[in-house]
């Protein structure tokens, strides 16, 4: 099982194979933690957000289209709601419906990040994030981590919508345009 | 709300921070804008290399085992749809044959180098016994994919860039995996398959359909084969060698 690739191993999870889910879990199950973690801040309720994503994964895989992303980024997103839900639900704040985007996505948007984005280094993305202006990351990491919608983040920080609509607008622009430069990336429309 | 103003909201869609009312606005418009939709396609790495910023923490060791254990109680979505999940069987070939396989046999053999044609159209969940056996057959490939030495992947071809799928040989059962997906679940639509080698030690023993997958169980080592197709016949178009092919897999070492 060990050599089936992601989205082999998720086609197998849809027939009910426990191993193959075992797999995935083998594969992706530490990252996943981390990201349970760093939303939530708990080892239990990491915990339970992980277990929950992944029995997300195993009652939805047949919904994975390798077509319009890669698996890893599913499962990825999967955890992300999963404890972004659970994280509000613990501050009182209201569930929200998080869509997984990749399924509303055209079937050849595969870009040049899909493979490279497999082996990205943590410190070089830590350092990416760290060279954006402090004001456009403290917002994109209450967004992506904190779970808060853009309204929030407007009244929890006191600033206008318009103004934590552009800072990640802007935010996200400029990572990405850090990672193009450290060589991590490039251009959609360069040749593989 | 200007194309400039929704454009504007890919980034926070990306974040999964749209509020409920952008996020409605937001996804009727992207179900049909292009622009937007790569948009959002190129902010997916972006997320992708979040959600790894993280400092790296060790699950508890029991936390996986308690993941099986909540997902052995509960159903997927084929056992949802009424589909059990059989015991583990003897592997196929030590079975005996039990059922009829509609085109498992040799049906064309060309003069220079088509061997085989052979095909096994869809066929209506009219019972659970049905399900059940093409359950079966599916773990018959999945112990070979399990198991296997050698891999191809490939995506579909022009006429059918949605499909993807994955070939995998096993030596130690002499047997390859053909598993394709995304297939349009249409009844009505029939599958052949097509190899193309220089004699006729490789044959297709077994093609059933499950769910939007195809599945293949090609006997004896693909390396043999030049390559291995998937073309669609319809009632009306009988299996043909001129067919052009939904799947190519050139096998061809040389």
């Amino acid at each position: 099982m060990e050599d089936l690739a992601d989205d082999v191993l998720l086609q197998l999870v849809h027939l009910g194979d426990e191993r193959a889910l075992g797999a995935l879990y083998d594969r992706h199950g530490k990252l996943a933690y981390s990201l349970a973690y760093r939303i939530l801040g708990d080892i239990q309720a990491a915990e339970d957000a992980v277990q929950e994503a992944f029995i997300n994964i195993w009652r939805r895989a047949g919904s994975f289209s390798a077509t319009r992303g890669t698996a890893r980024t599913w499962i990825m997103a999967v955890v992300h709601h999963r404890s972004i839900d659970n994280g509000r639900r613990r501050r009182g704040l209201a569930p929200r419906e998080l869509p997984l985007d990749i399924a509303q996505l055209p079937e050849d948007t595969q870009d040049t990040w899909s493979e490279v984005s497999k082996t990205l280094d943590r410190e070089l993305l830590i350092r990416c994030l760290e060279r954006i202006p402090e004001a456009q990351r403290e917002v994109i990491q209450l967004a992506y981590f904190g779970g808060y919608t853009q309204r929030e983040i407007s009244e929890l920080k006191g600033i206008p919508l318009g103004t934590v609509k552009g800072r990640i607008r802007i935010g996200m622009a400029k990572l990405r345009s850090l990672l193009q430069e450290m060589g991590l990336g490039g251009s959609r429309d360069e040749p593989r | 709300m200007s194309h400039g103003e929704l454009s504007g909201l890919a980034a926070g869609y990306a974040l999964s921070a749209l509020d409920p009312d952008d996020l409605k606005i937001f996804e009727a418009h992207l179900a049909s804008c292009a622009e937007c939709q790569n948009a959002v396609a190129e902010m997916r790495p972006l997320v992708d290399a979040l959600s790894m910023m993280n400092e790296h923490v060790e699950p508890v060791d029991d936390l996986r085992d308690r993941i099986l254990a909540a997902a052995r109680a509960e159903p997927t979505e084929a056992k949802s749809t009424g589909r059990a999940i059989p015991e583990k069987r003897a592997p196929w070939w030590r079975r005996p044959v039990l059922w009829p396989l509609p085109v498992a046999a040799l049906i064309t053999v060309l003069v220079v180098a088509i061997v085989a044609v052979s095909a096994w159209g869809s066929q209506a969940d009219s019972d659970l016994s049905s399900a059940q056996r093409r359950l079966g057959l599916t773990y018959d490939g999945i112990e070979i994919m399990a198991q296997a030495d050698q891999w191809w992947r490939f995506e579909g071809s022009n006429i059918n860039s949605g499909l993807a799928g994955t070939l995998a040989y096993s030596e130690n059962f002499g047997a390859a995996c053909l598993l394709v997906w995304g297939l349009p679940e249409d009844d009505q639509f029939r599958y052949q398959a097509r190899l193309t080698q220089a004699d006729g030690e490789v044959t297709v023993s077994k093609m059933w359909r499950y769910d939007n997958a195809m599945w293949l169980i090609v006997e004896g080592d693909p390396n043999l084969l030049q390559k291995l197709e998937v073309t669609l016949a319809t009632e009306d178009a009988p299996p043909d060698v001129e067919t052009p092919a939904l799947i190519d897999i050139p096998l061809a070492k040389s």
